[in-house]
């Protein structure tokens, strides 16, 4: 059964991958890429957060660790000076404003691309905890 | 790594998932148009993932 799982995974993950772009002539390869981490970022922390606030009391009993890790991505952090948002958007905000310095030559690539690996790692660690507790919970 | 790498567990997860399977869909599309990126955003763009990411102060997910 793992096994067809993980056949009929890869052949699904085929069909949605298929047709993966190249590059555009111009554009720059960093900058996509830091966009591309912005994005599936952002996805990430939406589907973590909204899965442990849809029942916040049962992850905590049940997976606790999960939990602390939701609280950490909403602990409030001040960006930009004046404005607060939640950890998790704070750091994309951090990352858009490197992007776009690095755009405007205020800033070096390797500045966006630790901000962009930063990013990558915390969102890697957003979907590990997707399948813990998916499994945990089952 | 990043697109490839979430999509492979996403996919991993639809058949255990039970409840949030349109949250799981949507966060796939999202991924699937990431991976799929071809040049840098229009500046409509950037305004608009701007705005996403400011609004999520009014999203009570994201309260601490």
């Amino acid at each position: 059964m793992k096994t067809l799982i993980a056949i009929s995974s890869t052949i699904a993950l085929a069909a949605i991958l298929f047709g993966c772009a190249s590059i555009q002539p111009g554009a720059n390869p960093l900058i996509v890429r830091a966009e591309q981490a912005e994005t599936s970022a952002k996805a990430s922390f939406d589907l973590v957060l909204h899965l442990d606030n849809s029942n916040r009391d049962l992850f905590q009993t049940k997976v606790p660790a999960f939990h602390e890790f939701c609280q950490w991505l909403r602990q409030p952090q001040t960006v930009e000076q004046t404005n607060v948002l939640p950890r998790a958007s704070a750091m994309l905000v951090q990352l858009d404003d490197v992007k776009l310095a690095y755009k405007s030559s205020l800033a070096d690539s390797n500045a966006l691309m630790t901000a962009i690996i930063v990013v990558e790692t915390t969102a890697e660690q957003a979907s590990a905890w997707l399948t813990v507790t998916t499994n945990l919970t089952k | 790594m990043t697109a490839l790498a979430l999509a492979q567990i996403a996919i991993q997860l639809l058949p255990t998932v039970t409840t949030g399977v349109e949250e799981l869909i949507a966060f796939i599309n999202t991924i699937r148009s990431a991976a799929q990126q071809s040049g840098e955003w229009t500046p409509a763009h950037e305004d608009a993932y701007r705005a996403s990411l400011f609004a999520t102060t009014k999203d009570p997910a994201y309260a601490p």
